[in-house]
């Protein structure tokens, strides 16, 4: 207990600080100073052609009374809820059929992965292509098949709707992957036990699958929730926020006011105002993430 | 051994530091060459690319051109952050009237390297992508207008006289319904009369502005209040309303196309007639590009007018220039740019350009050259060009030119989608201008 002995606590209380110092000043440095950067400039009115000025917090008042950026949201919160739900059924659909055992199950789970691998702005182009009004695809599909009469506009007509399918398309192998993953790991054994007991698959599927399926599940719509926030290539090839700004989310809108209308110092701020939201749904995930660990714990 | 190893190493490193000054050639005397770096589209298929890579060849090495690659949208962006950064890492941009007007303030003005005798060689409007406030900032190397293309067969089918194109609105709109077809009687359209590109990103403002120039009207008058919302704007509006859903002679699938978009139809054979860049000629002689019944059956002429007793004609120009950056005359370079621009821009050049890519040359002298004007893959669009001349008009550029072309086509997409009445919103789009315009 002399002095010996504190010097070797403290040293061992120090070493994990020590290991994690180098990692922390390559992450000071890569994203803690754009960071502060980036705070900093919010706080400014920063256009190219007049002079920096210093206005304190008024590029975030001025977000709350920005009839654009209230319309922002709505159109954001319309295509995140639109994209997650959607990508959270389907991917739960697709799921299901990869976890049963049929031949050529890897050949398919590998053939699901595609779009995933796909580079963002390929797939863009591609649903670009799909939903061209005169020669696309899809028109020539649905008119030979009856399903149209004549050829609908679909980035006019219904601009939200292309894109969430665009979006899903390209994104839903990410779920699937994570809810496949959560049913494998289910024993088996719960589903023999119910059959025994007269459970049907339906019942099975609601009290077996989806409760033990929750972790899970919430851990695919929050990652789902984020990177649609992000979407950004999607938007920008299919219909760069029109139109009449019906597609304008959040972080299209942030590159338009600062890279296309030059105001650094209000888009910085929309991009704070971005960023806090994501942190939100961040600390929303790790709570119950770690309320799931305790749960499974007891 | 080891101290045999530090002994060579020793040696070396002497021999490496004696060598030069013995040879008589010290290192630092050796001459570096003088970089330009230039930022555009490219280099692969851009004709200027090229010849700044000749160009370094010219000099025998002692200028190297870096060529800082982007596409059209990732200049803008590529300007805005590199000047708001300080930045000095751009010699030389490319530029066009919107964002020489927007990033006027860092570019190096060369006034003085155009006297209005060299000026007079030019098209009226060849230097209005370099210049803004009064001041010249750098060096035309095309302009391009928007003209008027037809397919002489499908005419021929319709019936029509495949020599004459519409002349005025009602021309237009008799034809565009006559050659407006479903050819195989399954109830679809199949060929369309009349193009034009209105896709937000074509711009659709460019589509509108055509169609107000031609009613007399403009975007600002001469204080810079919004008029584009008077009776011309209206008629302007109401002129592409009716061929889209009056005369159902334009798919109103075209309010999604852009102008690649509106080509692709066109060279198929969808599409019978349409307004296109320069660049809508170059592609419907490609073999690789327009289709059998489309390939040497196109003619070009100037836009039909939309009242002749207002004016005959009127369209809106490309123009494209470089504009020499104040990071260039930091570095003490901006004679070396502007030696590399007269090169890039030398009749060879546009030459090559026009055969190449269907860029239409600055210099006027070009238009009387017999080898161009006899040529008939050119001829025809020369004369178009020349023609297009003699209606000329100042297209409109602003300094927050993005941000007022969004407010005008987020109502102009309103109007056309039906969803909102075309005086209101003109009068939305008027508003929301006035509002940008005098600022925060």
């Amino acid at each position: 207990m002399g002095i010996g002995y504190t010097r070797r606590r403290l040293q061992a209380r120090a070493t994990p600080f020590l290991l994690l110092l180098p990692a922390l000043a390559l992450l000071t440095a890569v994203a803690g100073y754009p960071l502060v950067g980036a705070a900093r400039i919010s706080l400014l009115q920063l256009r190219i052609n007049t002079p920096e000025k210093f206005v304190g917090l008024e590029n975030y008042r001025r977000l709350l009374s920005d009839p654009q950026m209230l319309q922002s949201l709505g159109v954001t919160t319309v295509f995140v809820l639109g994209s997650v739900t959607a990508a959270i059924f389907l991917a739960y659909l697709l799921a299901l059929l990869l976890y049963q055992d049929f031949p050529g199950r890897r050949i398919v789970r590998t053939i699901v992965l595609i779009p995933w691998a796909l580079a963002p702005v390929v797939n863009g182009i591609m649903w670009k292509s799909m939903y061209a009004p005169n020669f696309g695809p899809l028109n020539d599909v649905l008119n030979r098949i009856g399903v149209l009469s004549q050829s609908v506009n679909w980035l006019i007509d219904y601009p939200m709707a292309s894109l969430i399918l665009a979006y899903v398309w390209k994104v839903l192998p990410f779920p699937t992957l994570i809810i496949l993953a959560g049913l494998e790991g289910i024993p088996h054994e719960l589903y023999e036990a119910a059959e025994v007991d007269g459970a049907g698959s339906l019942t099975r599927f609601r009290r077996i699958t989806l409760p033990l399926q929750r972790t899970v599940t919430l851990l695919a719509v929050i990652l789902m929730l984020v990177d649609a926030l992000h979407a950004f290539a999607v938007v920008d090839i299919l219909t760069r926020g029109g139109p009449a700004d019906r597609t304008m989310v959040l972080n299209y809108a942030i590159f338009r006011t600062a890279f296309r209308y030059l105001d650094f110092g209000y888009g910085a701020a929309m991009a704070f105002a971005l960023t806090a939201l994501v942190l939100v749904l961040t600390f929303v995930y790790l709570r119950a993430q770690s309320e799931a660990a305790l749960a499974t714990a007891r | 051994m080891r101290s045999r190893w530090w002994g060579h190493a020793v040696l070396l490193l002497v021999t490496l530091l004696v060598l030069p000054f013995l040879s008589g050639a010290p290192l630092q005397a050796q001459q570096q060459p003088l970089v330009l770096r230039v930022l555009d589209e490219g280099p692969v298929g851009n004709p200027w690319a090229k010849a700044a890579s000749e160009y370094e060849r010219f000099t025998n090495g002692r200028v190297r051109v870096e060529w800082i690659s982007s596409p059209w949208p990732g200049i803008q962006t590529r300007l805005a952050t590199t000047f708001a950064a300080g930045d000095t890492s751009i010699d030389i941009t490319k530029t066009w009237g919107g964002w020489t007007n927007e990033f006027w303030p860092f570019f190096q003005s060369i006034d003085d390297k155009w006297p209005a005798r060299q000026r007079a060689t030019l098209l009226t409007y060849a230097l209005h992508p370099v210049t803004a406030a009064g001041h010249i900032y750098g060096v035309p190397r095309h302009v391009t207008l928007y003209y008027f293309y037809w397919n002489k067969k499908m005419f021929q089918e319709a019936g029509l006289d495949p020599t004459k194109p519409p002349q005025t609105y009602e021309q237009l709109v008799a034809m565009c319904t006559k050659l407006t077809k479903d050819k195989d009687g399954d109830g679809r359209i199949d060929q369309w009369g009349y193009a034009e590109s209105m896709d937000v990103a074509s711009p659709m403002l460019n589509t509108f502005e055509r169609w107000l120039y031609r009613a007399g009207g403009d975007i600002l008058d001469a204080r810079g209040n919004p008029v584009f919302n008077d009776r011309r704007g209206l008629r302007a509006l109401q002129a592409i309303y009716d061929l889209i859903y009056t005369h159902k002679c334009i798919d109103p699938g075209a309010l999604q196309l852009g102008n690649p978009a509106t080509r692709q139809v066109f060279n198929a054979g969808r599409v019978a007639m349409m307004s296109m860049w320069g660049s809508g000629w170059a592609e419907a002689q490609d073999p690789n590009r327009a289709s059998k019944d489309v390939l040497g059956n196109v003619g070009v002429t100037i836009l039909p007018a939309l009242d002749p007793t207002i004016v005959r004609s009127a369209t809106i120009h490309g123009s494209e220039g470089y504009a020499i950056t104040k990071a260039a005359a930091q570095r003490g370079v901006v004679e070396e740019a502007w030696r590399l621009l007269q090169y890039m821009t030398s009749r060879a050049v546009q030459l090559e350009a026009l055969k190449t890519r269907g860029y239409m040359p600055p210099s006027l002298a070009l238009y009387d050259d017999p080898e161009l004007t006899r040529d008939p893959a050119l001829a025809p669009l020369m004369a178009a060009t020349a023609e297009a001349g003699r209606h000329p008009v100042k297209r409109f550029v602003w300094s927050e030119y993005p941000r007022l072309e969004d407010a005008i086509e987020s109502e102009l997409q309103a109007a056309l989608r039906g969803r909102k009445p075309l005086q209101a919103a003109l009068d939305s789009a008027a508003t929301a201008v006035a509002r940008i315009l005098k600022g925060p």
